[in-house]
């Protein structure tokens, strides 16, 4: 007894083993449109309000992130001013539910630290500091330029893993796949930044560059299914054709890995701590989109490339 | 057959012996999970060599040094496993987790605790025995070339009130400390600390003693800090703190009981989902499931690796992803029995030829993590060793375990064929 045989109306209608993968190709362009698109305003707008495609934390820009944990409820007038009244402009306080305060400022030596938790300890009240993070803005430059070099790296290494598997079309398509996929998660992320204040530190650096390990990995499987079928098919069969069988194949494989990966992240976006929370939001978008593009755009591009005008040729 | 059921004995020894391992806690082997900053609290410090007009350029000798004093004064803190690491051409970083007093920590880390004793610039021309110099209003202390490099030993004495400090001075010191206080019998030596003046007594008389008393109203903790850092010996060149966090423990004990209730019960959405799909390969991969966790938890404690919040993401994460290898497998193994193949033969052909096709879609993961593990800190180190390890190893338990346990539950009913893997009909390959 199949426990997933209530799905069975739901499979008929998308029947799986004759959809048009290839065929409805303006279709899946449209909506990767419709999902890249507002990010990219986001990021656009991102950058003029503040300076960066992105909202950039503490550990790019530099500066100071605390968050303090009071034994009273304290209002953020209060905490702001009592820190100013010790020599520090520009304070941001947010007060996150009651007693705990996150404290934004410029970058502190050790020296102006002790000061300011001094000052508020005398004027505000006892509290524990349950972080205290400060960076110098040299740290934070390198951060960014070492996360932006990693980024490239890694995009480059791809590249060069799967044209050393595949042609050089596949590898460019595939490519193009994950760019698409980059510019889906930093545009989110955005978003993000502008409506709730998301800021992106070295974490979010992570989640893209294991999301594009693993996109790349789903979009080979599509590919190398499609190398062999295209060995098999001969000249009778259109590219369309093959690509779609192809797909239809490795649909099983694709959705359930990508299934099972985003079980276990959506259970640490929902359950998981504090600090990894958009963390782990950050990779569970990123292999959704990862899989869409494997599935959608990935073969539909390629086919693209191909028809282009130039002769078809062999695998 | 024999041969079989040797390798399901070796896995199933192998993992009751790895959750032994993983139950086991305690002050003798296999010890205790090793936890990282965030994990237990802490203190993390980057410091930057600044360069001075004695020494321009932080060669790495200098570099050395500076870590060598920063590795005593550490020492002086009492903390269990700290770490100093050097990192680019000038910097040091320092990692303490569990300290007790950050606040003491960063303050004797963050000074530079230079010690030298000062004279007038006159007193120290005119002959000895001669009156002392007329105090001016600008500032005139000179170097007397008496420093705390030359200090040896310091202990600490109350006096009164408050405390004192006592250094010892090495033999080349005391030399130049008898000198320099029979040059100023009568006239005030001043002894600063990173260019603040503690105190400044007039010299009484030689002294031959090699040791120096400093009396600067300073409370015992005062004392003890300045004990700590004179006896590490001083700076070659100030250290400046470019980077400095601090973490209360609380904060990373929930999150970390958090993540663990999140993975377990992502681990268990995953695997009534692999058996609901694949029916009795599915209850089969679920158990190599759990001896991959055990496994590679073990492998965290033995080594050992640092377990960070993202540490822990990415150990949950590669549960999911550990599962592919396994799918895999199972999607060849059904085409291959649609093509016409014995049970068996089937799964080891499925086997075979999915072994490649599970190398190839890792590498990239790995090539992500490689990435990672050299552009990190410690938290996506952490990151990036658990993916990368677990990644390495769901490969070798899906090739190792999964078909021998898989064979082992066939052989029990041997005559099921394809409907036993469940899952849509596929398309057969042409």
């Amino acid at each position: 007894m199949n426990p997933l045989k209530f799905l069975a109306p739901a499979r008929a209608a998308l029947d799986l083993s004759a959809f048009d993968f290839m065929g409805r190709r303006k279709l899946w362009f449209g909506i990767s449109a419709a999902l890249l698109v507002p990010g990219l305003v986001a990021m656009l707008l991102s950058y003029l309000w503040l300076g960066a495609p992105l909202r950039l934390g503490i550990d790019f820009t530099g500066g100071t992130l605390a968050q303090l944990t009071f034994t009273q409820p304290v209002s953020a007038v209060e905490l702001k001013e009592a820190i100013a009244r010790r020599g520090f402009e520009g304070v941001q306080v947010q007060i996150a539910d009651g007693r705990t305060a996150l404290v934004r400022l410029r970058d502190l030596d050790l020296p102006q630290r002790q000061r300011l938790l001094d000052g508020v300890k005398a004027d505000v009240g006892a509290f524990r500091a349950d972080r205290f993070e400060s960076v110098g803005p040299t740290v934070g430059r390198e951060l960014l330029g070492g996360a932006l070099g990693a980024l490239a790296v890694t995009l480059l290494g791809i590249a060069g893993y799967v044209s050393l598997r595949y042609q050089l079309d596949f590898a460019l398509c595939a490519i193009a796949a994950l760019i698409h996929d980059v510019v889906f998660l930093v545009g989110t992320f955005a978003l993000l930044g502008l409506t709730l204040g998301v800021e992106v530190d070295a974490l979010f650096v992570t989640a893209l560059l294991t999301v594009l390990g693993f996109s790349v990995h789903d979009t080979i499987v599509v590919y190398d299914r499609l190398r062999e079928n295209m060995q098999r098919a001969g000249a009778r069969e259109s590219f369309d054709e093959v690509a779609n069988r192809s797909i239809r194949q490795t649909m099983a494989r694709s959705l359930n890995t990508s299934l099972t990966v985003m079980l276990t992240l959506g259970a640490m976006a929902v359950l998981g701590g504090e600090p990894v929370r958009w963390f782990t939001c950050a990779m569970l978008l990123g292999v959704a989109a990862g899989t869409y593009s494997s599935i959608f755009n990935a073969s539909q591009l390629l086919s693209w490339w191909r028809m282009r005008g130039v002769t078809p040729r062999k695998a | 057959m024999n041969w079989r059921k040797l390798m399901l004995g070796i896995v199933t020894i192998l993992t009751l012996a790895c959750g032994w391992i993983v139950a086991n806690d305690g002050d003798r082997w296999p010890y205790a999970f090793k936890r990282g900053l965030d994990v237990q609290g802490g203190v993390h410090l980057v410091l930057q060599a600044r360069p001075t007009r004695e020494v321009p350029t932080i060669t790495p000798d200098v570099r050395e040094r500076a870590m060598a004093v920063v590795r005593a004064r550490v020492d002086g803190l009492g903390v269990a496993e700290p770490l100093i690491q050097a990192r680019g051409t000038d910097r040091v970083i320092v990692d303490l987790p569990g300290v007790a007093d950050k606040d003491e920590a960063l303050r004797v880390l963050g000074t530079t605790a230079v010690l030298s004793f000062r004279a007038h610039a006159a007193d120290l021309a005119s002959a000895p025995g001669a009156p002392p110099a007329p105090p001016s209003h600008v500032p005139d202390w000179v170097e007397t070339g008496l420093t705390g490099g030359h200090v040896t030993h310091v202990s600490v004495e109350p006096e009164g009130a408050h405390w004192a400090v006592i250094a010892d001075f090495n033999a080349e010191g005391a030399g130049k400390l008898g000198e320099v206080s029979r040059q100023l019998v009568g006239k005030p030596m001043a002894i600063f600390l990173d260019d603040r003046l503690i105190s400044a007594p007039t010299v009484e008389q030689p002294l031959d003693t090699g040791n120096v008393r400093i009396f600067g109203d300073f409370t015992a903790r005062q004392a003890h800090e300045l004990e700590v850092v004179l006896e590490a010996g001083s700076l070659p060149v100030p250290l400046d703190v470019v980077e400095n966090r601090a973490i209360d423990a609380s904060l990373g004990a929930e999150a970390v009981q958090r993540s663990v209730l999140a993975g377990g019960v992502g681990a268990a959405l995953v695997m009534g989902f692999m058996a609901a799909y694949y029916r009795l390969p599915g209850v089969v991969a679920n158990v190599a499931l759990v001896v991959y966790g055990l496994i590679v938890l073990a492998v965290f404690k033995l080594v050992p690796i640092t377990i960070t919040v993202p540490g822990i993401a990415g150990f949950v994460l590669s549960i999911g992803m550990a599962v592919d290898a396994n799918v895999l497998i199972f999607e060849r193994t059904k085409e291959e029995l649609a093509g016409g193949r014995s049970l068996h033969a089937a799964i080891e052909t499925g086997f075979k030829r999915a072994f490649s096709a599970i190398l190839d879609s890792n590498v990239t993961t790995l090539l992500a993590c490689g990435v990672l593990f050299q552009l990190g800190s410690g938290m996506i180190r952490g990151f990036a060793l658990t993916l990368a390890i677990g990644v390495v190893a769901s490969m070798f338990t899906a090739i190792g375990a999964t078909r021998h346990i898989l064979h082992a539950a066939l052989a029990a009913r041997p005559a099921r064929g394809q409907a036993l893997f469940g899952g849509p009909t596929k398309e057969v390959i042409r």
